[in-house]
């Protein structure tokens, strides 16, 4: 394996987590919160970015026990060569299986919003060119692309500012009327939309300067969070909770609601935009998942591997067939993700008793 | 060489798929944009549909719009029907107005017909909801049909709609606006209202809604009065017409009443539960610009303040007068509903609220100032 195409700087890093939980994150969290906590999801969204801020510092404080070591090696440090090897293989899975399932979401969006007619097949094929391009070179390529989720950012800040003349406070009032059991309900989605801060325990070893990626990381985090807050408090305001649980993608409904001059179809830009960031969920979730299998496989880089890795990618991402269907697969998705999660946390405690291999270096 | 053939190979099998297009090509010559679409009741609970689409084709002579009609249970199905009349194929993308019938509105499915512009996201959920006072139907075939020397019923209509807005005459109610009121608790729509004369289509005011139904409509002066009461009325053209104080001898209409450009500084509205009763309490401060008065003395500082004292008063009893109509009507469009759910969850919830608001003492004070009054002594 070529190790300089793979190796990413901690900012680039910040820049891939960011966008592997906002891409397809934040697509559907207003209407998903307004369903189960009514117009508290900000306060949901900013309870549950403190506490996985907090299980972000403690998977960096696990691999910098671990000098150089990525969690497929720490596994077999922790629980031998076995069961480690079978935890590594249900790592993999996780990941593989968040791909098939954020490819799905978001060919779904531009089924539902672009091109009805064009067949998903033929989306995941041209969706994944880029993607297989990007994995094909490395880490390093995939991290310079996901900074484009900035430029995606300030463009919805943008239009956040623009409908702030239509926002009506009431709707967010009474705040905390859902109380703790609004925000207790609210955890699948909330975490959903917060996944992907776990690939730094896979690509860890990568990390030039390990030193700042403590501070990244949880800014990485940071970001999302409030991202997530404003977006739910704008959607809020706009639309109203009522009006929220009928919507399915209520950012692109806002993007739909304002009256743009000379541009008039303000969602056509707001989707031209949106895409590539949700298009790096993927990517990210893809490389980082290639990455994984051929470092766990020792795999040689060959085309053959990609493709035979791609197509599998596609026929899987084609099993959910509905809107309803792919809800069903995020919550497998967003449980396994809250298991890997206290998996990390708990392998971060085992590493205080069993502590072979431990060589702390920040 | 080998890699060379593959490469090739490669290429040649991606290209047909990239110059292909896609599957969901659109030819703009080959297709029709609706932009207004007029809806009504017809027998046995189905709707009356009416199209318009501008021809954009240099063949076609005489004729500026095609119009067709259809009665329909869906509206979606109105479409496939005229799919099959209509010289192109229609797409509703770029749709500017949706005409309902005041008999439609009365029985509360606008929001349910607005559904479709909401579920396919090629339509335009900035289309006006607007209610027409007559048969929506006729204004589009009328309007077509005799005012040749006006522009095409939708940029017509959109441009009075546009105006009226500025001047603080109705309420700017586009799809989304009208379908989140209609779900959100405390709170009622209202529309636009137009109605076609014998030469022209006029904006006759606002159409009052209560819990999805048209329930009443007020005139643009009220509408005027009710933006100050529900958002503000800066920036607006609002023209007042206000009676002024005249003497005995002063009988001609230009000597008894006075245009004036108003103009908001503020707006506040206290509410409490007294006796388990809603007391709201509408605060407006306006100024005004004396655009079309008599030949008197407004310099005047004495002048001025009585002028100010006699119209703002005026202010208050129309106010009050529209207040008093829209409880009666249990039309709630300044959302008074909204702000107790906000503020007294608890009583709120107890309530029904348009029964509640009915009995709610709501009093408008206001404030008047005449700061301008142009280049007459």
């Amino acid at each position: 394996m070529d190790k300089r195409k793979n190796n990413i700087t901690s900012a680039q890093l910040m820049g891939l987590i960011i966008s592997i939980q906002v891409g397809v994150g934040m697509i559907g969290l207003p209407s998903n919160l307004a369903t189960i906590c009514g117009h508290d999801g900000w306060i949901s969204a900013l309870i549950y970015g403190i506490i996985i801020t907090a299980v972000i510092a403690l998977i960096i404080k696990l691999m910098n026990r671990y000098n150089n070591k990525s969690l497929y090696e720490i596994n077999k440090l922790l629980y031998g060569k076995y069961l480690g090897g079978l935890l590594n293989l249900l790592i993999v899975l996780y990941l593989w299986y968040s791909v098939c399932l954020c490819l799905r979401s978001y060919i779904n969006v531009i089924h539902a919003d672009l091109l009805r007619s064009t067949p998903t097949f033929v989306l995941c094929v041209f969706t994944l060119i880029p993607t297989c391009y990007l994995a094909w070179y490395g880490l390093k390529y995939v991290t310079r692309f996901a900074q484009m989720i900035y430029l995606s950012i300030c463009f919805c800040l943008i239009l956040f500012f623009l409908v702030f003349s239509d926002l009506r406070l009431n709707f967010l009032m009474p705040i905390a009327q859902s109380g703790i059991e609004g925000i207790k309900a609210s955890f699948s989605p909330c975490i959903f939309a917060f996944l992907g801060y776990q690939v730094i325990s896979v690509i860890y070893p990568e990390i030039t300067n390990k030193q700042k990626a403590m501070k990244f990381a949880i800014g990485a985090n940071i970001i999302t969070t409030i991202f997530y807050v404003i977006m739910l408090l704008v959607t809020t305001s706009f639309f109203g909770e009522e009006m929220l649980k009928k919507s399915i993608y209520p950012m692109i409904k806002l993007s739909r609601s304002y009256r743009a001059p000379i541009i008039e179809r303000m969602d056509v830009l707001f989707i031209s935009v949106w895409l590539p960031a949700m298009a790096m969920s993927i990517a990210g979730y893809f490389s980082v998942t290639y990455y994984s299998i051929r470092k766990l496989l020792n795999l040689k880089k060959k085309v053959i591997h990609l493709i035979v890795f791609t197509l599998i990618t596609i026929l899987l991402s084609n099993v959910p067939k509905s809107i309803s269907n792919i809800k069903i697969y995020t919550n497998i998705m967003t449980i396994s993700g809250t298991i890997f999660s206290i998996f990390l946390v708990t392998c971060y405690l085992v590493s205080f008793i069993r502590k072979k291999g431990v060589n702390p270096h920040v | 060489m080998y890699k060379g053939i593959k490469k090739t190979f490669l290429l040649l099998i991606v290209i047909p798929f990239i110059l292909c297009g896609c599957w969901d090509e659109v030819l703009v010559e080959k297709i029709s944009f609706l932009t207004i679409l007029g809806i009504e009741g017809a027998p046995q609970g189905n709707l009356e549909v009416t199209y318009g689409m501008p021809l954009i084709d240099p063949d076609v002579k005489g004729s500026r719009v095609e119009i067709l009609d259809a009665q329909t249970n869906l509206l979606k199905m109105s479409t496939v029907s005229f799919d099959k009349r209509a010289s192109k194929e229609l797409l509703a993308g770029k749709i500017q107005l949706f005409l309902y019938s005041k008999e439609i509105a009365g029985e509360g499915r606008i929001a349910g017909i607005n559904s479709v512009l909401e579920r396919d996201k090629t339509n335009a959920m900035l289309t006006w909801v607007i209610v027409v006072d007559g048969s929506p139907r006729s204004l589009i075939h009328q309007s077509e049909e005799n005012f040749k020397d006006k522009p095409i019923t939708s940029t017509y209509v959109n441009s009075l709609l546009d105006r009226a807005v500025r001047s603080g005459n109705i309420i700017e109610t586009r799809v989304f606006k009208y379908d989140l009121i209609n779900m959100a608790p405390g709170i009622d729509n209202t529309t636009p209202m137009i109605k076609i004369t014998d030469k022209s289509i006029e904006v006759t005011g606002s159409a009052l809604f209560s819990e999805g139904k048209m329930v009443g409509n007020i005139n643009v002066q009220d509408s005027g009065l009710l933006i100050a009461m529900m958002k503000t009325l800066k920036h607006k053209q609002y023209v007042y017409n206000a009676r002024i104080p005249a003497s005995a001898e002063e009988t001609y209409s230009e000597k008894l009443s006075s245009a004036i450009h108003i103009s908001q500084n503020s707006k506040k509205i206290n509410i409490s539960i007294k006796n388990n009763k809603p007391v709201v309490d509408i605060y407006l401060d306006l100024t005004g610009y004396a655009d079309d008065y008599k030949w008197d003395h407004l310099n005047n500082q004495n002048e001025v303040i009585k002028v100010s004292n006699y119209v703002q008063e005026q202010l208050r009893q129309d106010c009050q007068k529209l207040i008093e109509y829209m409880q009666f009507k249990e039309s709630d469009p300044i959302g008074i509903g909204d702000m107790v759910r906000a503020k007294h969850n608890s009583y709120f919830k107890s309530v029904d609220w348009h029964t509640a608001y009915k009995g709610a003492a709501i009093t408008a004070h206001v404030k008047f100032n005449l700061i301008e009054y142009g280049d007459i002594q």
